[in-house]
């Protein structure tokens, strides 16, 4: 083949121009400190990238909601914990009182001390969180309101028997939210609250009242008109809310236990997707500097190559 | 019989010949850089004998009569240059379709930004919204969410719409290059013809060298074939359409505002067909809408099939008490996505009206945005849609890169042969000078030996005895 200055000159620039570009793309990279740019840079990790990105987005915010949720609940079991402990308390006041011992004035103070009691348990069950009641529910008021002589709680009346409001508040955590029809799958996320119908129950059985404050408010007036008819029924609705809430307050450390263990896992995967978010999108700073110098070395050589070979001729060794 | 003066002749024919060739010599060493320059070669031919002559003479008496230059020949291989150019048109079909994706990439860049983390930042605010769903402060939070993702539709479809026209007004310069260079062309043509006809052959080689540069910058458009003319004139077809011929000249129309664009010859009235070139790019990266050629077009139709599902999806999430939708978006592409009034006034009009803590509709809102639906006939989130555009279009620009890295290699090698063949080297141009200064000085050698004859018959024969 014969060689030109043209042939010389084109060659010499397509190399030079390759070198640059390729000292520009690793210039780049060192300055933004990532390995992906654009899409095309490298398409495969780009896509791994973005779907690391959402997962990393998704668990960073599914970790609030579970922190979120497990303040709701303790709120939840502080209550229920505080109330076992006036059931507990009204189960050995009813003990006492059956006694034939007690003359009317003790069985009066008895009952005084059942609706102090009760009382108490509204007060519990009313307690106000950081911005809503605990037990608000789904309709955002205080569950519990008294009235004359009658206890409705989320504005139902307890002595009609109502099953207990099957919408609960749901949060989802990551397990694949799902809908069945408006109503959400519950396999498909955590319930927050904790219905204070379903604890402290509703309806009448032979004109005993399931409700425990309906109970209590029967057993302290029976107490005080000194009319024990209705005392052993009673007391069997006051074991059974008993059961109901042991069985709630195990329910609720079921939920707490298994929201640790979801925790843990995604703090683990979370780990794991940094470390790879890291591999797909950062630049390995100890080889990227190594490969920009000896693409710098390259590019200075073809320069003072250019110096060299471009003028030659043989116009330099005539005379 | 020889004439007395003849050798003399002949000396002269040689310093002539010899100063010629180191005149081609020197304009081929001054055109060295000379872009579209061919080198130029003196075709020389030794002066035969009068064999015709009327009076018999013997053959060796009237040889010698010297050197003549009979031509100013330009060396070109026209083979190469045909393929050179069909190459230049698949190597600025892929250039000028790469330059459109990469603008495309650099507008639908979800690497920085984008539609998927704004939408990742409004589920992230409707999670929020669903634990505390009766709270005026999460509910604004969920408005300025949807806004920056409404923003990002705007931007991307205003952004999708300037780049649409940027390569419109781009096509409509290389129309009128198109148009141009074919002008320039006819009148190289004639005034080449007309040095033909005077025959005049030699004086055209530079204006060859302008035409070839010219018909080098037709290819970059389109596929064409050059037919030479008997005449010097040539003749040119851009995919068996007869485009230039003597006389003859068509003219390409960039028909505005059009949808979709039409590109056509004035003689035929109807859309070009181009088999390469960078015109063919533009307007199948303009207006290429289907799946196989995935233009601005595209890009623009996919986003509104999102920006549409994104509307619909929001305005069915939210239902007042006599169970209808509140309408929260309004527009259905994505340019024209924007908050209802409503909705911008009141940020707490997504709240239940009677406080209800029911966070059943924002779950079901989050698992529409995250879940799968049917967007453009397809099943897939919207996260998922995004990314599945953009991956399309960064293997699609890959692609193309590499198309193009083989094409300019290939055009590259092209362009190295025909300078190997056509281009100066200063080593031969610096040996052509040495070689014709020795001749000139050999010839003028000559002309002293002819000269010391003469002098030897003028001035010393027949002097016997004097």
């Amino acid at each position: 083949m014969r060689i030109t200055q043209k042939n010389i000159q084109r060659a010499y620039l397509n190399n030079l121009h390759r070198n640059m570009k390729q000292l520009a793309t690793s210039n780049e990279r060192m300055s933004s400190g990532r390995r992906l740019n654009r899409v095309s840079d490298n398409v495969s990790d780009a896509q791994r990238a973005l779907t690391v990105r959402d997962k990393l987005q998704r668990s960073e915010q599914y970790l609030r909601n579970i922190d979120k949720l497990q303040l709701d609940l303790n709120g939840q079991e502080t209550s229920l914990m505080q109330m076992n402990e006036i059931i507990v308390r009204a189960q050995s006041l009813l003990v006492n009182a059956k006694s034939d011992t007690n003359g009317p004035s003790e069985r009066t103070i008895l009952a005084k001390e059942l609706d102090y009691l009760g009382e108490s348990i509204v007060q519990l069950m009313n307690v106000q969180g950081v911005d809503r009641p605990v037990f608000a529910g789904i309709d955002g008021k205080t569950p519990i309101v008294l009235g004359d002589g009658t206890v409705s709680i989320h504005g139902l009346n307890v002595d009609a028997l109502v099953t207990p409001e099957i919408t609960g508040q749901y949060i989802d955590i990551g397990l694949g939210l799902q809908f069945n029809g408006a109503n959400v799958k519950e396999s498909s996320v955590v319930r927050s609250d904790t219905s204070p119908l379903e604890i402290l129950g509703s309806g009448m059985d032979n004109g005993t009242p399931n409700n425990l404050i309906r109970v209590f408010q029967e057993l302290s007036k029976g107490l005080k008109d000194n009319d024990l008819s209705n005392f052993e029924a009673l007391s069997k609705k006051v074991s059974s809310a008993h059961d109901r809430l042991l069985v709630s307050l195990t329910d609720l450390g079921a939920r707490n236990a298994y929201l640790d263990n979801t925790k843990n896992r995604m703090e683990i995967d979370q780990l794991q997707l940094t470390e790879m978010q890291n591999k797909l999108e950062a630049v390995d700073i100890e080889s990227e500097l190594i490969q920009n110098k000896s693409l710098e070395l390259t590019w200075q050589v073809s320069l003072q190559l250019g110096s060299k070979v471009l003028p030659m001729s043989i116009f330099d060794f005539i005379r | 019989m020889r004439s007395t003066f003849l050798g003399l002749e002949t000396a002269r024919k040689g310093l002539t010949v010899s100063q010629k060739g180191l005149d081609v010599t020197g304009q081929n060493i001054t055109n060295a850089n000379t872009e579209g320059y061919t080198r130029q070669r003196i075709d020389v031919v030794s002066v035969s004998s009068n064999i015709d002559a009327r009076y018999r003479t013997t053959q060796a008496g009237m040889s010698g009569q010297g050197v003549l230059v009979s031509d100013v020949s330009q060396i070109r291989d026209q083979q190469l240059d045909g393929r050179y150019r069909s190459e230049l048109a698949e190597q600025s079909y892929y250039e000028q379709t790469l330059t459109i994706l990469d603008d495309l990439e650099g507008v639908l860049n979800e690497i920085e930004g984008g539609i998927k983390p704004s939408l990742q930042d409004l589920v992230s605010s409707l999670q929020d919204f669903s634990m505390n769903p009766n709270q005026a402060v999460n509910a604004n939070i969920v408005l300025s969410k949807t806004k920056s993702v409404i923003q990002m539709f705007n931007q991307y479809a205003e952004e999708l719409n300037g780049l649409k026209e940027q390569s419109i007004s781009d096509l409509s310069v290389d129309v009128n290059d198109v148009n141009t260079t074919l002008s320039k062309i006819q009148g190289l043509n004639d005034s080449i013809s007309k040095a033909f006809l005077d025959g005049k052959q030699n004086a055209v080689n530079e204006l060859m060298d302008q035409r070839n540069l010219l018909v080098d910058h037709l290819a970059t458009f389109g596929n064409i074939k050059v037919t030479a003319q008997t005449d010097g004139q040539i003749q040119i077809h851009m995919h068996d359409q007869l485009i230039l011929d003597g006389d003859y000249r068509d003219q390409l129309n960039l028909l505005k505002p059009t949808e979709p664009l039409v590109l056509e010859w004035q003689s035929t009235g109807q859309a070009i067909s181009l088999g390469a070139g960078s015109l063919k790019a533009s307007i199948e990266r303009i207006e290429g809408n289907n799946p196989f050629t995935q233009g601005i077009a595209y890009y623009q139709g996919q986003l509104n099939e999102l920006a549409s599902s994104f509307a619909t999806v929001m305005n069915q999430a939210f239902k007042n008490t006599d169970d209808q939708a509140k309408a929260l978006i309004s527009g259905s592409s994505a340019s024209s996505l924007s908050i209802e009034e409503a909705w911008l006034k009141q940020p707490s009009y997504i709240l239940k009206e009677n406080g209800s803590l029911d966070n059943r509709p924002i779950l079901a809102l989050i698992e529409k945005l995250e879940g799968k639906m049917l967007i453009n006939e397809e099943q897939s989130s919207m996260s998922e849609f995004v990314s599945k555009f953009v991956i399309a279009l960064g293997q699609d620009r890959n692609f193309i890169a590499s198309r193009l890295q083989t094409s300019t290699s290939i055009a590259n090698d092209l362009a190295q042969q025909r300078d190997s063949i056509s281009a100066v080297s200063l080593d031969e141009e610096g040996a052509n000078l040495l070689i014709y200064e020795k001749a000139f000085q050999a010839s003028a050698r000559v002309m002293n030996a002819m000269d010391e004859v003469l002098d030897t018959i003028i001035n010393r024969m027949g002097l016997v005895g004097r």
